[in-house]
């Protein structure tokens, strides 16, 4: 099972902290992301936007990065920890 | 071992495990991170810090295996709250010690730098006009 986490400001206009998915193969992140919106109902534009980085496994990853079958996929809106 | 946690932290109670016994310590940079009462010319009653755990604590790690690397420090620490603030509350402690002060104060500034790039923490703030999540550093 693959699983999506979603924080913060992501989080709250997609109404779920995260959604989890069946992989039978790897699929680039980026298509992980679009199968990932339709099969939710979150809006496209709330998990694919320019604004967002994206971690696998929790280490921030490119779209082209390939998402395995029991990897977890983070959401992550600009970071704003510190002060 | 960077810590995240809910709770306030000792700072002199961290200071001290941090320098042990270590006599080559000469220094002890410190920087802490409060929460501001006040936001583009609106007060801010609280704020609200959420993170991504499991990858927060991981990459605060290797902020500090990083700067003991880069700089010449013998030790450093860093610790981030999250949950509800209050303004005026600590956010964020670090500590950098070293022989000499010039490397420690260069750590300590480069691993706030580095914390707010890297580390996946966010903070909403309440203000009158309403909550807002905040995107990028000022």
């Amino acid at each position: 099972m693959t699983r999506l986490r979603l924080f913060a400001a992501v989080r709250e206009k997609a109404g779920m902290d995260g959604f989890d998915l069946i992989l039978t193969e790897p699929l680039p992140l980026r298509d992980f992301l679009t199968l990932a919106a339709e099969k939710s109902g979150i809006s496209q534009e709330v998990i694919m936007n320019r604004y967002l980085l994206y971690a696998v496994n929790g280490d921030m990853r490119g779209l082209d990065f390939p998402v395995g079958p029991s990897d977890e996929v983070a959401v992550l809106p600009p970071l704003s920890g510190g002060v | 071992m960077a810590r995240i946690q809910t709770d306030d932290f000792d700072t002199g109670g961290d200071i001290r495990r941090l320098t042990g016994s270590d006599y080559r310590v000469g220094g002890v940079v410190i920087f802490i991170g409060v929460a501001r009462g006040a936001s583009r010319g609106e007060e801010i009653a609280r704020l609200e810090f959420e993170c991504y755990p499991e990858m927060a604590e991981k990459e605060m790690n290797r902020l500090e295996e990083e700067a003991r690397a880069k700089f010449d420090i013998l030790n450093c620490l860093i610790v981030h709250r999250i949950g509800e603030i209050m303004a005026g509350e600590n956010i964020v402690l670090i500590i950098v010690t070293s022989a000499h002060r010039a490397q420690a104060f260069d750590a300590c500034e480069w691993m706030i730098d580095e914390l707010k790039r890297r580390v996946p923490i966010w903070k909403k703030e309440y203000a009158s006009s309403g909550a807002r999540w905040v995107e990028g550093h000022p």
